[in-house]
């Protein structure tokens, strides 16, 4: 058996990978999302979909309403490049824009209903490694 | 008179540059310098902001004032400027960041500021 929220991970992926960005990438699936800066993980832009959490409630005797967070990490080194960091804040809104009230084609199926892309970018990691992180979380529902 | 810890200090700096550094060339937007670095603390930093993790490398270098001067100008370490040297047959190449609020990309290694200590991080 398979669990919702790996399916909706993997659905998410594939609805990411079949749109046309203003930055093209390939969105990939991974419980640890982590890159090594002198391998030059971040020289391309990255994008990781990580599932978070899944929180199941009776609604009622028979049916449960199904809560899934997972994350939409966007990565790229940009250096202290304010028009690179721009594109890419951009491309963070564009994502979230798109994933808000999307139907996502798993079974039970699942509504992305809850959009959240704050902070902009994780300061930490742009000030130590020259790398933009943005991270788009995104809740979904599915009722069965 | 004259103050012996200046003193002290500034025949340590001889010391360090002629029996504890390489040659590494200093880089800046393609203008390049070659300076003696010392390595000063290494670590590897792994950064767990939001269970993001990214490993890196971190290096201080020491590097004389008088001799960081790109094009003729005395400069001061910058976000982004990079230091390669050469181990075995291979560049290892770092690039000057803070390592994180409250420390600078640099500051000064002695009291009489004769010496950077330059954060680092390796890229490549």
């Amino acid at each position: 058996m398979s669990a919702l929220v790996v399916d909706v991970a993997d659905a998410i992926v594939d609805l990411l990978n079949g749109e046309t960005w203003s930055e093209s990438f390939t969105a990939t699936r991974t419980y640890l999302p982590k890159g090594n800066i002198k391998d030059g993980d971040f020289n391309s832009l990255r994008v990781t979909v990580v599932p978070r959490s899944y929180e199941p409630t009776a609604i009622t005797r028979t049916m449960v309403d199904e809560d899934i967070w997972i994350d939409i990490a966007v990565q790229y080194k940009t250096g202290n490049d304010n028009a690179g960091i721009d594109t890419l804040v951009g491309l963070c809104e564009e994502i979230a824009t798109f994933m808000r009230m999307r139907a996502i084609g798993t079974t039970p199926a699942a509504t992305c209903y809850e959009v959240l892309y704050s902070p902009i970018l994780i300061s930490e990691h742009l000030e130590k490694f020259g790398v933009f992180t943005g991270m788009v979380t995104v809740k979904c529902k599915a009722v069965r | 008179m004259s103050d012996l810890i200046d003193n002290a200090c500034a025949w340590l700096g001889t010391q360090r540059k002629a029996y504890a550094s390489r040659t590494v060339t200093y880089s800046r937007a393609g203008i390049t310098v070659s300076v003696l670095g010392t390595k000063g603390k290494t670590e590897a930093e792994l950064s767990t902001e939001n269970d993001l993790l990214i490993d890196a490398s971190i290096q201080d270098w020491l590097i004389d004032a008088e001799d960081l001067v790109l094009n003729g100008v005395a400069v001061q370490p910058a976000d982004g400027d990079t230091i390669a040297e050469t181990v075995g047959t291979s560049t290892v190449t770092w690039e000057v960041r803070s390592p994180g609020d409250p420390e600078p990309t640099w500051r000064w290694a002695d009291s009489f500021r004769r010496t950077y200590r330059i954060h680092t991080v390796e890229v490549s």
